[in-house]
C-alpha cells in the first residue's frame, strides 16, 4: 500500500501559540483514518496544512505525492474536503452552491448529485441564508461526495446532523471505502470513529501521541481490575506496572497490563469478587485527553 | 443591554463620531483661515451663491461671518460623515449580530425583543450628541457667536439622529446587515442629492430633502431653531415604527418573506470570478443606478442654472468648477471607495470560512484574488460610466454635440480608481488583516491633499501627485493621455505583484 498522506515533524505556530508541535501522520491508500483529539489539539490546523492553506513552519508534508503548499491546485482536484462549519454564500441556493463547487472541482456528476441530495433530504431551492447548521453541513457533504476524489478529508463533518442523517453519512463513508477511496475523518464522536475507521491517530497539544488500529490502541492501554479482598491489601507500592490504585477498605481498583504479577499478589489477600474490564474507546479517549495541562504543555513548548 | 452595547461601542462607535466631528472642525477652521477678512468672505459668498456647482455640492453661504463661512464649507460633508457614523453603528448593533447569531446568545436572557434596538438607539443618540458638542464647542473656539454655535451643534446632532432612525428601520425590514446598510446609505445619498438639487433650484425647493430642512435652520443668519422640528418629528416616527416592528417580529426574520430560488446553478456560474460578480451584483447595479440618477440630476440642473463661474477653490484641478466638472472630478473618489469595498469582500470570504470552500478546490489563489480585483474594477467602472452617461443624456437638449465626450467622461476617469483597487489587492495579498484600514488611510491622505491645496497650505502643483488629478479631465480639462496610460500600468503592476505575493501567505 502506498501512503496518500505523509506528514513528518510538522510545526506550525500562530504568533506565540504553537498549534502543531512536531506532528507525524501517515495515511495509507484505501483506509479510513480517524483523527481524534480534544478541542484545540490541532486537528483542523493539520487538515489546513494538508489542503495547502497554511504553510508549515518546518517539517515535510506530502499529499498524493506532492507538497500541498507548492503544488496545491493540482492535488486539490483529486481530493474533496468538508469543513466542520460549512459557511455558504447567503444569496445562493444550496443547489447553486453544490453545482458551483462541483464545476470548480471539475467533473460534475448530475446523477450522483441528485441521488445524494435525495438521501440527505436536502431542499436545494432554499437560499443558504435560511439553512440551519445541519442543512449547511449537508450542502458541504453533498458537494464533497458528489465529485470524484481519491481522498476525502472530513473535519468533524457530522456536527449538527441529526442521528438519521448521521447514519446516511456513515453509509456514504462505507461506500467510499468500498469504491477504494481514502478518508481522513476528524471527529469527537467515538462511536462514529469506532464504526468507520480502520486506523486512528490521537492528537494532543499539536502532536500525534498514538496511532494504530482500534485493537492496537486498546492493547496500549490498561485493563481495569476491580476486586473485593478478604484481607486489607498492603505493600502494593512495590508492584510495578499498575496505575490509578484506589483502596477503600477491602475494595481495590487498579489498572494494569501485567496480569500475572497483579493476580498473584491479589490472590495472596484472598479474592472474593473480581471484575476485569477491557478499556472502551471512552477510557482510551480519557486516558489520552485527561493528561491535563494541555495548555501548560503548549506554553512550555513555546517558552 | 444598553450597558453591554455601550461597552462594546465605547471605542469603535465613539471614535467614528468624534473623529467625524473633529474632521468637520478642521474643515471649518481651514476655510476660515483661508478667507480671514470680511471682504474675502463676501467675495467668496457672492461667487458661491452664483455657482450651481457649489450650491449643489455644498449649499449656499447664508452668512459671511466666521461661523457662517465655516458652517457652509462643512455642512455638506457633515451630512455624509455623521450619517454614515450613525448608519454603521446602528446596523452593527442590530441586524449584524442578529444575522451572525450573536443575538441568539443574548436573546435567552429575556432582554426583550426590542432591547437591542433600544440600546443601539441610545448609543447613536449619545454619539450624535457627542459629535454635536465637539463641533458646537469648536465653532465657539474659532470665534463664532454662541447662539449660532449651539445651533450648528444641534444640526450635527440632528443629522446623526435622523440617519440612526433610518438605519434602525431598514435594519428591522431587511434580513441582511449589508442590505440594511445599503438601503440606509442609499437614502442618505438621496437626501444629499435632493438637498443639492433643492439648493441649486432655490426658493422653497429646500423642502425636497430632510437635509434641506435641517440646513434651513441657517445658524449665524436666521438662527431659526424651529426648522429642527420637522426632521425631529420624522426621526421619532421612523424610530417608533422600527421599535414597533422589533417588538413584534421573530429573531432573524425581516418583513419581506424569503423566496425560494433555482435548484441548479445557471451555466454562467462556474468559477471564482463569476461567483464574485454574482455576490457583488446587487451592490454594483445599485451603485451604477444611483450614479445614473445623479448624472441625470446634475446634467439637468446644470443645463438650466449653471453659469460656469470659475471659483478660486483648488480641488477641481484645472477641469473647471461648473457643476458637471466638479461632479466628474469627485466621481473617481466614489468609484475608488466602491471598488475598494468590493475588493475587500475577499477578506469577508476568508473570515467567514467561505474562502476554504473555494480554495480547497483546484482554484489557484491568484485567480481567486484576481476575481475580487476584477469585480472591484468593474464596479468602479460601472459607476463612472453610469454617471457620465446620465450627464450626457440630461445634456442632450442643450449640448447634443458633446454627447459622445460626456458619455465617456466618467469612464475615462476609472484609472484613478483602479490604482486604489490594485493597491487594495496588493494589501490583501500581503497584509490582509490591515488591508481595509491602510486602503482607507491612503484614500484619506489623498483627500487631505486636496483640502491642503484648497486651503492654500501647499501649492496647486502638488495635486499632480494625485491619481484623481491625473486622469483625463474631459470634457473641458486636459485629456492627460499618457498619464492615464501610466496609471493603468501602475494598477496592472500592483495587481501582478499581488497575484505573486498571495502564493506565500497563509489563508487565515
Ligand atoms: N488562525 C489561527 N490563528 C491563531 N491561532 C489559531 C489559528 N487557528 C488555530 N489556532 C490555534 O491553534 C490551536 C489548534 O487549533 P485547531 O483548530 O487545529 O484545533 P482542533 O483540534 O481542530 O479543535 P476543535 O476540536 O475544537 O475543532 C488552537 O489553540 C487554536 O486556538
Ligand atoms: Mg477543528
Amino acid at each position: 500500500m502506498t501512503d496518500l498522506v505523509e506528514l513528518r515533524q510538522i510545526i506550525k505556530s500562530f504568533g506565540h501559540a504553537r498549534a502543531l508541535d512536531g506532528l507525524d501522520l501517515t495515511i495509507s491508500a484505501g483506509e479510513v483514518h480517524g483523527l481524534l483529539g480534544p478541542n484545540g489539539a490541532g486537528k483542523s490546523t493539520t487538515i489546513r496544512v494538508l489542503l495547502g492553506m497554511l504553510h508549515a513552519d518546518s517539517g515535510t508534508a506530502r499529499v498524493l505525492g506532492h507538497d500541498p503548499w507548492t503544488a496545491a491546485p493540482e492535488i486539490r482536484g483529486r481530493l474533496a474536503y468538508v469543513p466542520g462549519d460549512v459557511s455558504l454564500w447567503p444569496n445562493l441556493t444550496g443547489g447553486e452552491v453544490i453545482d458551483l463547487l462541483a464545476r470548480m472541482h471539475g467533473g460534475e456528476d448530475r446523477a450522483r448529485r441528485d441521488a445524494l441530495i435525495e438521501r440527505f433530504e436536502l431542499d436545494p431551492t432554499k437560499r443558504s441564508r435560511t439553512y440551519s447548521k445541519g442543512n449547511r453541513q449537508k450542502v458541504g457533504l453533498v458537494s464533497a461526495l458528489s465529485v470524484t476524489a481519491e481522498l476525502l478529508i472530513l473535519d468533524e463533518p457530522t456536527s449538527g446532523l441529526d442521528p438519521l442523517m448521521e447514519e446516511v453519512f456513515k453509509q456514504c463513508v462505507s461506500e467510499a471505502r468500498h469504491e477504494g477511496r481514502t478518508v481522513l475523518l476528524s471527529s469527537h464522536i467515538l462511536s462514529e470513529v469506532e464504526q468507520l475507521c480502520d486506523r486512528v491517530s490521537i492528537v494532543r497539544a499539536g502532536k500525534v501521541v498514538d496511532t494504530g488500529t482500534m485493537a492496537e490502541l486498546r492493547g496500549h492501554d490498561t485493563t481495569v481490575v476491580t476486586a473485593t479482598l478478604t484481607r486489607r491489601p498492603t505493600g502494593l507500592d512495590t508492584l510495578t506496572g499498575i496505575e490509578k490504585v484506589t483502596v477503600d477498605g477491602h475494595q481495590i481498583e487498579l489498572t494494569t497490563t501485567r496480569f500475572d504479577e497483579v493476580m498473584t499478589r491479589l490472590a495472596s489477600f484472598g479474592i472474593e469478587t473480581l471484575t476485569v474490564a477491557p478499556p472502551t474507546l471512552e477510557d482510551l479517549f480519557l486516558h489520552y485527553y485527561d493528561q491535563t495541562g494541555t495548555a501548560q504543555d503548549r506554553v512550555g513548548a513555546t517558552a | 443591554m444598553l450597558g453591554l452595547t455601550l461597552r462594546r461601542e465605547r471605542l469603535h462607535g465613539s471614535a467614528w463620531y468624534l473623529l467625524s466631528g473633529l474632521l468637520l472642525l478642521v474643515v471649518a477652521a481651514g476655510i476660515v483661515s483661508t478667507y480671514p477678512t470680511v471682504a474675502d468672505r463676501e467675495a467668496l459668498a457672492a461667487s458661491v451663491n452664483a455657482s450651481a456647482g457649489e450650491l449643489f455640492m455644498i449649499g449656499p453661504v447664508s452668512s459671511t461671518d466666521v461661523g457662517g463661512i465655516g458652517l457652509w464649507r462643512m455642512l455638506g460633508i457633515a451630512t455624509i460623515f455623521i450619517s454614515l457614523a450613525s448608519v454603521l453603528t446602528m446596523v452593527r448593533n442590530t441586524r449584524a449580530p442578529e444575522e451572525s447569531g450573536t443575538s441568539e446568545m443574548l436573546g435567552t436572557a429575556a432582554v426583550g425583543r426590542a432591547a437591542p434596538l433600544a440600546a443601539a438607539l441610545g448609543v447613536t443618540t449619545a454619539g450624535s450628541l457627542g459629535a454635536g458638542i465637539v463641533v458646537g464647542a469648536g465653532f465657539l473656539g474659532i470665534g463664532a457667536s454662541a447662539t449660532g454655535s449651539l445651533l450648528v451643534g444641534a444640526q450635527i446632532t440632528m443629522f446623526g439622529l435622523l440617519a440612526a432612525a433610518l438605519a434602525a428601520l431598514t435594519g428591522q425590514i431587511v434580513q441582511t446587515a449589508r442590505g440594511a446598510t445599503g438601503i440606509a446609505v442609499a437614502f442618505v445619498a438621496a437626501f444629499f442629492l435632493l438637498r443639492g438639487a433643492g439648493d441649486a433650484i432655490g426658493g422653497n425647493a429646500y423642502w425636497l430633502s430632510p437635509f434641506g430642512w435641517i440646513a434651513a435652520v441657517r445658524p449665524f443668519a436666521d438662527n431659526n431653531a424651529v426648522m429642527l422640528l420637522p426632521a425631529l418629528a420624522l426621526t421619532i416616527a421612523l424610530a417608533a415604527v422600527a421599535l414597533w416592528i422589533a417588538s413584534r417580529r421573530d429573531l432573524g426574520a425581516g418583513l419581506l418573506p424569503e423566496r425560494v430560488g433555482p435548484a441548479h446553478a445557471s451555466a454562467a456560474l462556474r468559477g471564482p470570478t463569476s461567483l464574485a460578480l454574482r455576490t457583488s451584483r446587487g451592490a454594483m447595479i445599485g451603485w451604477a443606478a444611483g450614479a445614473l440618477v445623479v448624472g441625470l440630476l446634475i446634467g439637468g440642473v446644470s443645463s438650466t442654472v449653471d453659469d460656469q463661474i470659475d471659483l478660486a477653490l483648488g480641488s477641481s484641478a484645472g477641469s473647471g468648477s461648473g457643476l458637471i466638472q466638479v461632479a466628474l472630478y469627485l466621481s473617481p473618489l466614489f468609484a475608488a471607495i466602491l471598488g475598494i469595498l468590493t475588493t475587500l469582500r475577499l477578506r469577508g470570504e476568508v473570515t467567514s470560512g467561505r474562502a476554504e470552500a473555494v480554495l480547497s478546490r483546484p482554484v489557484p489563489r491568484s485567480r481567486w484574488l484576481l476575481a475580487h480585483a476584477i469585480t472591484g474594477t468593474l464596479a468602479g467602472l460601472g459607476l463612472l460610466f453610469a454617471l457620465g452617461l446620465g450627464i450626457a443624456v440630461a445634456q442632450l437638449g442643450s449640448d447634443a454635440g458633446s454627447f459622445g465626450v460626456l458619455a465617456i467622461s466618467g469612464a475615462l476617469r476609472a484609472p484613478a480608481a483602479w490604482v486604489f483597487i490594485a493597491l487594495t489587492t496588493l494589501l490583501l495579498a500581503t497584509v490582509p488583516r490591515a488591508a481595509s484600514a491602510i486602503a482607507f488611510i491612503v484614500i484619506g491622505a489623498f483627500q487631505a491633499l486636496e483640502f491642503a491645496v484648497e486651503f492654500r497650505i501647499i501649492p496647486h502643483e502638488a495635486l499632480y501627485a494625485s491619481p484623481f488629478a491625473l486622469v483625463p479631465q474631459l470634457p473641458d480639462g486636459d485629456p492627460h493621455p499618457w498619464q492615464a496610460v501610466l496609471l493603468i500600468l501602475i494598477a496592472a503592476a500592483l495587481t501582478t505583484i499581488a497575484t505573486r505575493a498571495i502564493r506565500h501567505r497563509d489563508i487565515d
